[in-house]
């Protein structure tokens, strides 16, 4: 049978899309249509754009033109309400008076827009994304449940098929703990995977932007539009993205999959832990090597994510708060604005020390993992208005058990992701959180760009014709830089520089017009350190711009860099055969 | 006469009333007690995960 349109994901829709079988005025009509009918119950969305159908005709003729865009062209997406939009009011959930958002769109939308995607509205979010619960909106699948929080909105919205993808942000588990009760996809990316800028911050090293889908395809295709450098956000990294859906459906066997027993075992309630040991056993069929392993650290991890969230978001909210707009927030979020004063400086600087000492822990853990799999949540969706549950034989604030799993990952900005992992007795849907590494190369300070891949040419150029200079201090800076190059172009170098026998070869030969053809190679390799000196210095001063007096030498790599090009710029000559 | 709220309120930086400062100190008692555990961990040589960035400002305007 035929799944409806709205319940579809992006990785069947897509296909038909693209070949013209399905009209994405078809599609975005179905999702306003569920909207119309169910969300009167859900509560789901704050508002609906009134251009829906005018995205989903542009994006209708585009593709006809033979213009497709890629997999979220014409695909209806649910943008949570603490992301900027230029054609959608932003409130933050927020009624609070004198707090307004500009109507411009935030990097994520942006991006989103460019893909071909249509913006359908904005789902609800607790009150400045705090907190795990998104008053008034109800998990649709059972109405006096929860749907978790903050990106309460998206994950109904998208369970109940209002919207194809979702947007969520997550600084403690915001956007997987919502997908696990609503049995969707959740992504938090690497921290600087995605960028912030146009979100609402609630805690800047701790927020990341990401998506919530039907599937793990559909999580990948909307990364791949999310993902990549922005300067707007000062934490969002420049560095190569990959085609995420490449990844996908890779075989099971040989994986070694982590289970860390302590933290994430300790207390869960039985249906939860049923539901993940069985993933965990199923996943050992299939191949997986089961690696356990324990983090004790983990133990400080609630007063560490509690200080850092704590005093960023009063840093925030401090105007607001001091002129009394506070008292107009909801008294939850109210009660944590204002408690965020009582965090001292050296508790907060604490918890960015244990921080510290936490990734190198996750580190050492994925020495020997591929992967970290355990239960998103200890606990299904809880009641509305229930602020305690039984977890594990033993009554827990939903505030403390809610994101006891989810929070380590944001102080650590590894990415997890929360798939679907069956559900309870009851009919309640249980998440697995899978975590895994993403490994960024480094990046140094004010090295940037085109000069960067050029400066790093010339070192592998001087080893392939066998050019020596009478003294080279900088080598271990250029052996640094060798790991900040983009991985193609780090493989072009390599393989230049591996051809090292070029000039014993020319020199044993005996041929003249080899030697004449070598000497030329030499003395383009000088011209070419000129033409990139004469760049580097142009794109220093384009960058230092108002800077008066600035010495062109600083930048591209730093100081030395300049002077190194300059000095061994014209040895190149005395080098010919 | 002194309440002995007042140095909450201080800290809070808001005129609030003295039951308002007594519930938020009960409300901030759990994570208190959380980041009093937190204190005991001997990180002397660790630094913390921020990085001063003073080439920030000149790297604005690159392409999304």
């Amino acid at each position: 049978m035929t799944q409806p349109l709205w319940a579809q994901p992006i990785e069947s829709l897509a296909p038909k899309l693209k070949a013209g079988t399905l009209s994405p005025v078809a599609l975005t009509q179905a999702c306003l249509d569920r909207i119309a009918q169910v969300d009167g119950k859900l509560q789901s969305f704050i508002h609906v754009s009134s251009t829906a159908l005018e995205q989903a005709r542009t994006a209708e003729r585009e593709i006809k033109a033979g213009n497709w865009r890629g997999p979220l062209h014409g695909i209806p997406v649910g943008v949570k309400d603490n992301y900027l939009t230029r054609d959608m009011p932003t409130t933050a959930g927020t009624v609070a008076p004198d707090i307004s958002f500009p109507l411009r769109d935030s990097a994520a939308a942006a991006r989103l827009r460019k893909a071909g995607a249509v913006l359908i509205g904005k789902t609800r979010t607790h009150e400045f994304a705090w907190g795990n619960v998104t008053p008034p909106v109800h998990n649709p699948w059972d109405l006096s449940r929860v749907p978790s929080g903050s990106s309460g909105g998206s994950g109904a919205a998208l369970a109940a098929g209002l919207c194809t993808a979702a947007l969520g942000s997550d600084t403690g588990g915001s956007i997987r703990m919502p997908a696990s009760v609503t049995n969707t996809v959740g992504l938090k990316a690497t921290f600087g995977r995605v960028s912030r800028d146009g979100v609402v911050p609630h805690s800047w090293s701790l927020d990341h932007a990401g998506p919530l889908t039907r599937t793990v395809s559909d999580a990948a295709h909307v990364l791949n539009v999310l993902a990549g450098y922005d300067a707007a956000d000062p934490a969002c990294q420049d560095q190569p993205t990959p085609d995420y859906s490449k990844a996908l459906r890779k075989p099971i066997k040989g994986l070694r999959l982590g289970v860390c027993r302590n933290h994430f075992f300790e207390r869960n309630q039985p249906d939860v832990e049923r539901a993940v040991e069985q993933a965990i056993t199923d996943l050992a069929a299939q191949g997986a090597t089961v690696r356990e392993f324990e983090i004790p650290l983990l133990e400080y991890g609630l007063g560490a994510i509690f200080a850092i969230e704590l005093a960023s978001s009063t840093a925030y909210h401090d105007v607001s708060l001091r002129a009394g707009r506070t008292a107009h927030y909801k008294p939850d979020v109210r009660s944590l604005v204002e408690i965020g004063r009582f965090v001292t400086g050296p508790d907060y600087l604490k918890a960015e020390q244990y921080r510290t000492v936490l990734m190198e822990e996750f580190r050492k853990a994925f020495d020997n993992v591929d992967v970290i799999l355990g239960p998103t949540t200890p606990i299904t969706a809880w009641k509305i208005g229930e602020w305690t549950v039984d977890v594990g034989g033993k009554q827990e604030s939903v505030l403390a058990a809610s994101w006891r799993f989810t929070y380590p990952y944001n102080l650590t900005g590894l990415p997890a992701i929360s798939v679907p992992c069956g559900f309870t007795r009851a009919g309640l849907p249980v998440g697995q959180r899978l975590s895994f590494v993403e490994r960024f190369e480094r990046r140094p300070q004010a090295y940037r760009g085109q000069t960067g891949s050029q400066s790093s040419i010339v070192p592998a150029m001087d080893a392939l014709f066998g050019v020596g200079h009478s003294d080279d201090p900088l080598k271990r800076f250029l052996d640094e830089l060798h790991h900040y190059r983009p991985v193609p172009h780090r493989r072009f170098v390599e393989d230049l520089a591996a051809q090292s026998k070029l000039r014993p070869f020319v020199e044993a030969s005996g041929s003249l017009s080899l030697k004449e053809a070598f000497n030329a190679c030499i003395e383009q390799v000088a011209r070419f350190r000129t033409r990139h000196l004469e760049y580097a210095a142009s794109y220093i001063n384009k960058q230092m711009g108002a800077l008066k007096g600035n010495d062109p030498d600083v930048g591209t790599g730093g100081t030395p860099f300049m002077k190194y090009l300059k000095k061994h710029r014209d040895e190149n000559s005395a080098q010919v055969i | 006469m002194t309440n002995p709220t007042d140095p909450y309120r201080d800290i809070l930086g808001v005129d609030v009333t003295p039951e308002r400062v007594c519930e938020n100190l009960a409300a901030f008692d759990d994570i208190r007690r959380e980041i009093v555990k937190l204190r005991q961990l001997d990180l002397t040589d660790v630094h913390p995960a921020i990085v001063f960035e003073p080439t920030a400002p000149y790297r604005k305007g690159g392409a999304r």
